[in-house]
């Protein structure tokens, strides 16, 4: 019995074998698709493509895409009874300087700086989505007109979280650096300040001046 | 000519990174200790959803089949068990099943908020599933390694060498692709890419106290060198007469990024990984070379003193 079956342990294990080797080619024939090809596979394999992007995620731009600005997120206080603006901090600097300080032992910084960045990009998305809206009610206007319509929109929309999150960390810095709130409202105001171009004669976007994306009403603390 | 049958005989020939996969292990777990305990304080923040930001989890995170509000409130336990695998990994306790489930925990952390996170997590994550496949455990070991079948070692040194250039693989296609990215940027194909990156006040160290860094010769050669490093470098690598200029070349971007750009872990991870393009003999003979000059230092450090 034990003679006869001995051969069939090599056989299993050359099978096996070329198994492993399919499944490695797979891989990365799957990998390559992805990574050219990510709406068609997300569209004929979701699932798959789903639990690839959970697990092996595989996004190598690695800077590549160039970013002509800097962000300035400000809040803005002002006195309730004499309506005159009183203390005005950027909240990018502030976590910047943070993340600086720390270095290289900055990981909790540096989380803060994730996260608020990923809550700007999510209220530029929202306001680019309210702006499309009111440039199709009310179209030929300036731009200032559709920046304020958007940003009023987006504090309107109960369901936004960006904003309830940029507001609360904006609270937070005010905790933080020991300002005084008391009877004073806030406003919170986000532009893009362009980088000066290198190369002006072959600049593609972008000069020296500040774009102004969102700008709240004064609201109570 | 392309023999596949070949080819499997040559890789289940013997683990051919056997010392370098042992050292990745354990570094790599020791890097994942390591950025758990500093991101500490930030734990509650990034994982409980109730904390300085409201967040939610990915939604990849169904895949898990757990309750997205379970884990967030009891994301400590996610976090102790990857602390606890990672601790067993570096010994060598439970072996592939342990590595596997170290992939599995850290996995889970990541996708409880994708929000987080930069190219160096994700890299390192993707090693974790190579290694966990690999045969990592010839070194840096609690117990004496098994002993298999000869069938069975073969299979393993089959999987083992197939890990270990899935990550060689990997690293090509990063660097290419990071590449052949820049090379469709407007900015970066004008030269100026670079100079946007060193005035970009969020990474760049120079860009402190809104300085703006001022436009050199020096940046209009480091944008293309990053480029052609980038793309070249999975040709580059394979030749062992260009193989040592190409990852002193990546060592010295990554220590540029380190320095310069403020991200810190990410470096680490990618450097960690340039020892896999040495043979098992090179590598020891630098580890022997290495001992030899820590015995010498140490025989002639009283001496010294004296």
């Amino acid at each position: 019995m034990q003679t006869g079956n001995k051969p069939t342990y090599p056989i299993a294990y050359k099978w096996l074998s070329y198994g492993i080797v399919l499944a490695f080619v797979y891989y990365w024939l799957f990998t390559i698709a992805i990574i050219f090809l990510p709406k068609t596979i997300n569209t004929a394999t979701p699932r798959q493509a789903a639990v690839y992007t959970a697990f092996v995620r595989q996004n190598w731009q690695l800077f590549a895409v160039s970013k002509v600005y800097n962000r300035q997120l400000n809040v803005v206080l002002r006195d309730k009874i004499t309506q005159q603006p009183t203390d005005t901090i950027d909240l990018v600097q502030y976590t910047i300087a943070e993340k600086r300080q720390q270095a290289p032992f900055n990981n909790y910084e540096d989380a803060i700086d994730h996260i608020l960045y990923k809550e700007m990009n999510g209220l530029e998305r929202q306001l680019a989505a309210k702006k499309k809206l009111v440039q199709q009610q009310f179209p030929g206007r300036a731009d200032s007109f559709y920046m304020q319509q958007s940003s009023l929109l987006l504090e309107q929309d109960s369901l936004q979280q960006n904003l309830q999150n940029l507001i609360k960390y904006a609270k937070y810095v005010l905790q933080q650096k020991k300002i005084n709130t008391a009877n004073k409202a806030f406003q919170l105001t986000e532009m893009h300040k362009y980088i000066q171009p290198q190369l002006p004669a072959y600049s593609i976007a972008g000069d020296s001046t500040a774009e102004p994306l969102f700008i709240s009403t004064f609201k109570n603390l | 000519m392309f023999d596949i049958k070949q080819i499997i005989g040559h890789l289940q020939q013997r683990n051919q990174k056997a010392y370098y996969l042992a050292f990745l292990r354990v570094a790599l777990s020791i890097w994942y200790l390591k950025e758990l305990l500093f991101r500490w304080p930030a734990l509650e923040m990034l994982y409980s959803g109730h904390g300085l930001f409201k967040l939610k989890p990915s939604a990849a995170i169904s895949l898990f089949h757990l309750n997205p509000l379970w884990l967030q409130q009891h994301y400590i336990m996610v976090v102790y068990a990857c602390i606890f695998l990672l601790l067993l990994n570096i010994i060598g306790i439970g072996r592939n099943i342990v590595s596997f489930l170290v992939f599995i925990a850290l996995a889970l952390l990541q996708n409880m908020n994708d929000t987080f996170g930069n190219g160096g997590d994700w890299m390192a994550l993707l090693l974790m599933f190579y290694l966990s496949f690999a045969d990592t455990f010839s070194h840096f070991t609690l117990r004496k390694q098994k002993i298999y079948s000869p069938e069975m070692q073969r299979l393993h040194n089959l999987v083992s060498n197939l890990a270990s250039y899935a990550i060689i693989i990997n690293l090509c296609l990063v660097y290419f692709m990071a590449g052949l990215y820049k090379a469709q940027d407007p900015y970066w194909l004008k030269g100026t890419g670079i100079y946007y990156f060193l005035n970009d006040d969020r990474y760049s160290i120079l860009a402190a106290n809104k300085q703006l860094v001022s436009p050199s010769i020096w940046m209009y050669v480091v944008n293309y060198g990053t480029v052609l490093f980038e793309i070249s470098f999975p040709f580059l690598v394979f030749f062992k007469r260009s193989r040592w200029i190409a990852l002193l070349l990546g060592v010295l971007m990554h220590l540029g990024i380190y320095f310069f750009l403020m991200i810190y872990g990410m470096s680490v991870v990618f450097i960690l990984q340039y020892g896999l393009f040495f043979s098992n003999e090179e590598i020891i003979s630098i580890v022997e070379k290495i001992k030899a000059m820590l015995k010498f230092k140490r025989k002639t450090l009283p001496a010294v003193i004296k």
